[in-house]
């Protein structure tokens, strides 16, 4: 008997570990890749079959709803500026002279022509609030895979490779609802900034394309206290 | 003011000492169907400087023509030119012009801007009656767009942006001033607009200077799923009011085609049949439209990242006339980009898109 409800306390017990396991692997992971008042520069550079072009980025993040995207030079010319202000994303086209919304439908297209998605970068919703999350036994990674739970999730099924020691995905692969593998996105180089995981080096494939690479190196990463709202408005995007 | 505005570009260009550049080089040829032909070589240079209180910005368009660079006003039925207001054809010569040149301060959410620039108040793809401050048309293919000269004071904070735009004309019967606001919300947008501004309407007979004054509120949504969009403008010419609407909806399929689909009604204008005085008016004003109910269509079909088409029309709905645009834009090798486009029209004698020539576009470019 004794050993019968020993053994239930056991598989209860483990049932409940395996839970906060799970729960605390995506709140330090969401932790590292959601960081608030930050600015920093990046270098963009987007590989295609026969074209390379590349980019170089300010950006602002208030937080998921207030982001702010300017193309300081590019190697085509490319001006171009992004404001992301809570659900709305607009585009502002320096020679035209005029903001584009980006509107729910465009959200596919690529983010200033690269592999990432404007849907990629507009994604503030917690992951466990758009995905079935199953944790994946694996000696080197924790391996999440995420089942879309919701209509509107940017993809159907994800599965990421959480690097144990610093709670960052190292790689993440994007699948269509047939199964077919759609992108994948790897964390090459990362730095600790007080006490997050900041990536310093992403890469995203576009698997659907002959070659499509985009890689974003981050520069002078610097985390404020705050971070003033004025860059967030449709004045300062079309100044 | 030109010299305060001069000097004011002038010290900014010495203030600011490192610039990006991009070039743009197209060379363009284009034929009028069984009419003339002629080509085009077109440099346009983007300077720019910004920091965070201070932007300038400058393009310039070099544009050289070669060949009978002329082309015919498009209503062959009437020849102006016999009745002496407008000659039988527009010749094209050479042009070297700032098509924007500005300067910009921004501190603590105010933004004054002054200069030429190009300043878009409606959602429409084609055509509304709220952008009085500039605008091109879609169908024009020849024409250099030059921005007008304005100053603009802007103010916003979180989701609310207001502004005051004045334009200089030349003379006070042609400026205009407006005032915008603009709200945005988790589930739409919306403007409200109010504007002034002076107009010469000409005549077969006489000049009349009129005084207008616009109300307008547009609304955007995309809670559906596509983006739904309604503006509704009244207009005050001097004693008589006119209502114009515009609906429209926009979507992108299977992450390739692109529509956009509107409606446009102007409940004050001329019913179809036109006359010929109806006719001669919209030339010699620059009326961009004519009748009262308009269906307009914009589509963009992207293949891949190298080949795309496009079409663009107006059908007037009266009389059933259409005027259209296709486009062929492939880029063969890297940092380089031809298009082929072609203008044409649909329409019997009297009819507001009256058959005109079918003007091909070939251009060839490259930026960098």
């Amino acid at each position: 008997m004794l050993k019968r409800i020993l053994f239930y306390v056991l598989i209860v017990s483990s049932i409940f570990m395996y839970a906060e396991t799970l729960e605390s692997i995506i709140d330090k992971v969401e932790k590292n890749l959601s960081v608030k008042n930050v600015v920093y520069r990046a270098k963009m550079k987007i590989e295609e079959s026969d074209n390379t072009r590349e980019m170089d980025l300010l950006l602002y993040i208030k937080d998921e709803k207030n982001v702010y995207v300017e193309v300081l030079t590019s190697t085509d010319g490319n001006r171009s500026r992004f404001l992301k202000k809570d659900n709305s994303m607009w585009l502002y086209l320096p020679s035209a002279g005029r903001s584009v919304l980006i509107k729910g439908h465009m959200l596919k297209e690529g983010f200033m022509g690269s592999s990432f998605s404007y849907e990629d970068i507009s994604e503030r919703r917690k992951l466990k609030d758009i995905y079935d999350i199953s944790l994946v036994n694996d000696e080197k990674y924790y391996i999440l895979e995420m089942k879309a739970k919701v209509n509107d999730a940017p993809y159907k099924f994800k599965k990421s490779y959480i690097m144990k020691d610093v709670y960052l995905p190292y790689k993440e692969e994007i699948y269509s609802s047939s199964n077919r593998l759609l992108k994948e996105f790897y964390i090459e180089e990362y730095e600790k900034i007080k006490d997050i995981y900041f990536p310093k080096k992403v890469v995203m494939k576009d698997l659907l394309q002959k070659k499509n690479i985009t890689t974003i190196e981050y520069a002078d990463i610097s985390i404020k206290d705050k971070i003033s709202e004025n860059y967030f408005t449709k004045s300062y995007l079309e100044r | 003011m030109k010299k305060f505005l001069f000097l004011l570009f002038f010290l900014s260009f010495l203030f600011l000492s490192s610039f990006n550049l991009s070039f743009n080089y197209n060379y363009s040829y284009f034929y009028f169907y069984k009419v003339n032909y002629f080509s085009s070589h077109d440099l346009v240079l983007d300077l720019e400087n910004s920091n965070e209180v201070l932007k300038f910005f400058a393009q310039f368009d070099a544009r050289i023509y070669q060949g009978d660079a002329k082309y015919e006003i498009p209503y062959p039925d009437i020849d102006f030119s016999i009745i002496g207001i407008m000659p039988k054809y527009l010749y094209l010569s050479n042009q070297y012009r700032f098509t924007q040149l500005y300067l910009s301060l921004y501190k603590n959410g105010f933004n004054l801007k002054i200069g030429k620039f190009p300043v878009k108040w409606s959602f429409s793809e084609v055509y509304s009656p709220v952008d009085i401050f500039y605008f091109s048309s879609p169908f024009d293919i020849i024409s250099l767009k030059e921005f007008p000269s304005n100053i603009l004071f802007s103010y916003s904070r979180n989701n609310f942006t207001s502004s005051l735009i004045y334009q200089d004309n030349n003379d006070f019967f042609s400026s205009k001033e407006g005032l915008f606001f603009e709200f945005l919300n988790e589930y739409y947008n919306s403007r409200i607009f109010l504007s002034r501004y002076s107009q010469i309407r000409k005549n077969l007979l006489s000049i009349d200077s009129i005084e207008n004054y616009l109300f307008g509120i547009s609304f955007l949504s995309e809670y559906f799923g596509p983006a739904l969009y309604d503006e509704l403008t009244i207009l005050k010419s001097n004693d008589d009011f006119g209502l114009q609407m515009l609906l429209g909806w926009d979507y992108t399929f299977f992450e390739k085609l692109y529509l956009c689909h509107e409606f446009y009604m102007n409940f004050k204008a001329p019913n179809a049949p036109y006359s010929d005085i109806n006719i001669i008016n919209k030339y010699l004003n620059g009326d961009f439209l004519l009748g009262r109910y308009y269906m307009f269509l914009t589509s963009l079909l992207n293949l891949n990242d190298r080949l795309n088409f496009s079409l663009n029309s107006i059908l007037n709905l009266d009389d059933l006339s259409l005027i259209a645009i296709f486009n062929i834009s492939y880029i063969p090798i890297n940092n380089l980009i031809s298009s082929f486009s072609t203008v044409w029209t649909n329409g019997e004698s009297k009819e507001e898109f009256y058959k005109i020539p079918t003007v091909f576009l070939f251009q060839i470019g490259t930026k960098f």
